[in-house]
């Protein structure tokens, strides 16, 4: 970049597309846009992808019955959900078709499941099937018996968001996008209603189509261009999850009858085995992402009503998301910006957003294409990505292969998720430099002991592998620093 | 693949895999002792202070100091093969499956298996703890970690939540490298440790001591940087400046090995039910340690140790003698006792551990069966945080019939 | 009237000592022992670590000879701060000796073999 305290060479000159947000939407784009022959960069604030909303959500895949019929929502969460499966496939990205199941405590309630049914009809999903009580107990035994009945949605999914954002990260790397991390955009500079450069905290960059992507900041990004055709109210959702020893509770996800504004709180299994509870909602400020002791009674008590024997005392741990809501619209804000040609604003991604990241990639490519932007296809893009082999998963025989290859996979470093130090030299190979990057590359961390036994014994090898004092060494980027120095001065 | 065969295998090298593996091979098995750490000693290796070996070997002595002392002894012994830095993922049908660097994949295929495994500490997650997940959380035992092993220091100005022992040690061991400790929020309304620890790592620095106190919110996005503690009775609250938490809230055995081949778990220790020989519901396998029951004191640990190790042994050569199994129940005031089981006849009335529910003064212990009550025990002071080990007596012992433990006295 | 709890063995006995300096309640002799020091200045053992060179870990446990008077022992932790001493060293090795205190290793460290 130009200027600034930290200049990566190669970045003085024009690029065609820089991408705000490196969230799944962001990501999601630039593996779009890496198809392409183009010069395409993300910038994200934070050390790492998928470290904002992408982070701290319910992690499904929704078909897209429930939006409302002729929204973009509606159209770009069918969308896709079709496109999910092989390309998790080529991501090499986990993705569950589990089910889900719409429940309703009362009689009345089967008339808004038949709603919901008919209105999936219009959106084009059509595998829904209202249950009675007798089948919903057989498919969950352990649901409260004053549960009258459901919606049966085959197709649900649930996968790993942020694993997906790293994957989108890897493939888009591989084929030439280039990932400027730490660096918060602080400005444009516009000349005839184009943006010209974009300030960041690190220097300057150039490029000639803007894409703004940065979730619960979107609004305020297309404020420094003098855009706010749209402002993002952040609703704070909070979660907990459990030890994977009660993952298996339920078999699908659970929804109760949805609100005017909300899907309601869940109990849905993730896809490493653990169950997750939430979210709530509540309107908060952006730097919200406090979890309350009132909120996780409610949604504690809440689930406790659709699940009795959920035991409370198996919680791992809690955390909270927002949603960037944009209020006024109620759907997603992907156009281009009315008051700056070259900035197309990609806000607004509350749920269905996950659902819909591959489909918004592609929309946003649609756009840019009628901007005029020329789309050449990239000859050498390779599609697929490999994900790290997680030791954990593997035989007996393959683990003894493996460790032959290379010693290193002998060395378990996270005893609760077995987790290996070859792993964790892979993960730093592929850009991870923090104790949070490492955890969502390897699991390490994520375990019952949430990081007691593994956290000591990572901060000296990152230290080692990544070539810096361990008082540099953070869990999250930023002041995060895990200690402050040797003992012995 | 390396595949092993032996007598007795010992899941853990910390001080009841030690012990165990002592006495066994001693008695002339053959022995395996597996170690995931680079070296034996457990969880000794990072308690540098003193308060090991008085009641055992007569003098006190640090953590190193214990743990290199029973090292030495089985390092000496020809029949006992020591596996480090392997981790045991899994056993099947009495084989042990480990992975290690060198080896890679290796299996050991044993007559009896001692678990040793020792416990995990409890994390912010399973307390719920609201606010923020910043940098500069720590359980104390990972902060003991990697200050003595490390040599790293964690932070500058320290809260601990929990008074348990590790919690208070931490306060002293913090206090002297330079960190400013603001205080110790324990949420009960006395402490959780030993008293000695009270004294000598609080009272001796000034540190406070809040009693009824916990931390109800963490400030700080990034790394930590101060919390909101509460009275718990008059819900008053005020902020600590602090860029560290330490928690120490409790000590789970660490039994997901044990699960896996269908050991039954007590629910009020955490740990394996078992009998006084320390074995488990299955059989040939035993456990000892902070696996079976979180201890305070290391020689007990030991103590423990050598009876599941000749346990083992007995096991293997077929020396026991069952005839008939009773269960000791705890009864009132009583947390838990270990064993939970008789195996019968018995020559000596084995000696049991409990706890109390809370602290008591003034107090008996009575063991029952049916309607008639002995008396066990008298004590001035019984605290959940030092357990109480104590004889059963011999008319207890005579009948088919189940045993109840309780206490009686007043609380304190 | 002073009670004084016990620190040298785990039970903690409460320690009476009346104005004429008559001792009750402890259970051995050691703690009365402690207790007639403990009036005259608290002392303590002193544990901490050391930096070690070219061992298989970082840092050396080790415990002072004798007791420090207690308000000296983080002055003295800062004191042995820039201290480091070279691989092996055996258990019981006095690993620092100022003429005021003492350090004692409390456990052996091999030194690290290159390969």
């Amino acid at each position: 970049m130009e200027g600034g305290s930290k200049t990566q060479s190669g970045m003085d000159k024009e690029l065609d597309i820089i991408i705000i947000g490196g969230g799944i939407i962001g990501t999601a784009i630039a593996r779009e846009l890496a198809r392409y022959k183009l010069e395409v960069a993300l910038v994200e604030k934070e050390a790492d992808v998928g470290w904002g909303t992408t982070k701290a959500n319910s992690a499904i895949v929704h078909t897209g019955y429930d939006p409302k019929p002729g929204t973009l929502m509606a159209k770009l969460n069918v969308e896709g959900a079709r496109l999910y499966p092989s390309i998790c496939e080529e991501l090499d990205v986990p993705y569950k078709r589990i089910g889900s199941l719409v429940l309703t405590p009362s009689v009345d309630g089967f008339k808004t499941l038949e709603q919901l049914k008919e209105r999936g009809k219009i959106n084009g999903v059509i595998d829904l099937e209202i249950i009675t009580q007798d089948r919903l107990l057989e498919l969950e035994p352990n649901i409260s018996k004053d549960i009258k009945g459901a919606l049966f949605i085959r197709d649900t999914a649930i996968t790993s968001p942020v694993e997906l954002a790293i994957a989108f990260r890897e493939n888009a790397e591989q084929n030439g996008v280039r990932f400027i991390l730490d660096t918060t955009v602080i400005g444009f500079e516009i000349e005839d209603r184009r943006i010209r450069l974009i300030k960041t905290d690190r220097g300057y960059l150039r490029a000639k189509w803007v894409i703004n992507s940065a979730g619960i900041y979107s609004d305020e990004i297309a404020r420094l261009a003098g855009d706010d055709s749209f402002t993002i109210t952040p609703v704070k959702g909070e979660y907990a999850l459990f030890d994977k020893e009660v993952g298996d509770i339920v078999n699908h996800i659970i929804f109760p009858l949805p609100t005017e504004t909300s899907k309601g709180i869940l109990v849905l299994p993730t896809v490493d085995g653990n169950l997750l509870v939430g979210p709530n909602e509540h309107i908060t400020s952006k730097e919200d992402t406090n979890v309350t002791e009132e909120g996780l009674k409610e949604i504690l008590s809440f689930a406790k009503k659709e699940v009795p024997s959920l035991p409370l005392n198996m919680i791992i741990t809690v955390f909270a998301g927002l949603r960037a809501k944009e209020l006024r619209r109620n759907d997603f804000v992907i156009e281009s910006s009315p008051v700056v040609e070259n900035l197309i604003n990609v806000g607004g991604i509350q749920s269905p957003g996950l659902s819909s990241a591959p489909s918004i990639a592609i929309y946003v490519t649609e756009i840019l294409k009628d901007k005029g932007v020329k789309l050449f296809p990239n000859p050498n893009f390779i599609p697929e990505r490999k994900a790290i082999r997680r030791f954990a998963n593997l035989s007996w025989e393959e683990r003894s292969r493996l460790i032959a290859e290379d010693p290193n996979y002998g060395e378990i470093i996270c005893r609760c998720e077995y987790v290996t130090v070859g792993e964790v030299m892979e993960a730093v190979r592929r850009g991870a430099n923090t104790l949070d990057g490492i955890k969502f590359r390897t699991r390490a961390g994520s375990g019952r002991c949430q990081g007691g036994f593994c956290g000591p014994r990572l901060i000296p090898l990152l230290s080692q592998l990544l070539e810096v004092s361990p008082e540099e060494i953070t869990k999250k980027g930023k002041e995060s620093k895990l200690v402050i120095g040797e003992t012995k001065r | 693949m390396k595949e092993l065969r032996t007598d007795v295998v010992v899941i853990g090298g910390g001080p009841a895999g030690l012990a165990s593996a002592l006495r066994a091979g001693e008695l002339g098995a053959n022995v395996v002792l597996i170690e995931r750490d680079f070296e034996l000693g457990g969880i000794l290796n990072q308690c540098i202070h003193t308060g090991f070996g008085l009641s055992l070997l007569g003098i006190e002595m640090t953590g190193p100091e214990y743990a290199e002392t029973f090292i030495e002894k089985v390092m000496s012994l020809s029949n006992i093969k020591v596996l480090l830095s392997t981790m045991v993922l899994d056993i099947k049908d009495k084989v042990v499956y480990g992975v290690n660097k060198k080896d890679g994949v290796i299996t050991v295929k044993a007559e009896a298996i001692v678990l040793a495994m020792g416990c995990r500490e409890r994390t912010r997650g399973a307390l719920g703890i609201p606010g923020e997940r910043p940098a500069g959380i720590y359980t104390a035992g990972s902060a003991q970690r990697l200050i003595n092993i490390e040599g790293l220091m964690p932070g500058k100005r320290i809260v601990i939540l929990g008074s348990g022992d590790i919690g208070m040690i931490m306060a002293r061991r913090l206090f002297l490298e330079g960190a400013e400790v603001l205080g110790v929020l324990e949420k009960l309304p006395y402490p959780g440790g030993l008293t000695r620890n009270v004294v000598q790592c609080l009272e001796d620095f000034d540190i406070p001591l809040y009693l009824n106190h916990t931390i109800s919110e963490i400030k700080g996005r990034y790394r930590v940087e101060g919390v909101v503690a509460e009275n718990l009775l008059t819900k008053k609250r005020f902020s600590m400046d602090v860029d560290t938490i330490l928690l120490s809230v409790g000590l789970i055995p660490e039994n997901e090995l044990s699960k896996k081949i269908g050991v039954h778990l007590d629910p009020r220790t955490g740990g394996p039910v078992v009998d006084q020989y320390r074995e488990t519901n299955v059989d040939g396998v035993f456990a000892c340690g902070n696996v079976l029951q979180v201890h305070d004191l290391v020689d007990e640990v030991t103590r423990e140790a050598y009876i599941a190790g000749e346990g083992a042994v007995n096991y293997i050569s077929r020396k026991r003698r069952i005839e008939r199994v009773v269960h000791i129940r705890a009864g009132e005031n009583v947390r838990y006792i270990v064993p939970q089981r008789l195996s019968l006849p018995i020559d000596t009335p084995p000696y049991i551990y409990f706890r109390p529910q809370e602290p008591f003064k003034n107090c008996q212990i009575l063991g029952r069966i049916d309607d008639k009550e002995f008396l066990l025990g008298s004590y001035e002071y019984a605290r959940p945080g030092e357990m109480i080990k104590l004889r059963l007596k011999r008319e207890l012992l005579d009948s088919n019939l189940d045993i109840e433990v309780s206490l009686v006295g007043e609380k304190e | 009237m002073k009670i004084l709890t016990c620190i040298v063995c785990p039970a903690g006995c409460k320690i009476k000592i009346d104005e004429e300096g008559n001792i009750q309640g402890a259970r051995c002799d050691r703690g009365i022992n402690f207790v007639r020091k403990e009036l005259l200045g608290s002392e303590r053992i002193l544990t901490t670590t050391i930096r070690i060179e070219g061992g298989v870990v970082k840092v050396l446990p080790v415990k002072s000879k004798g007791s420090i008077p207690k308000e000296k022992l983080r002055e003295v932790v800062k004191k042995i701060s820039s201290i480091s001493v070279k691989a092996p060293v055996r258990r019981g090795d006095v690993v620092y000796d100022d003429g005021e205190i003492s350090l004692i290793a409390t456990r052996s460290i091999e030194e690290v073999k290159d390969v």
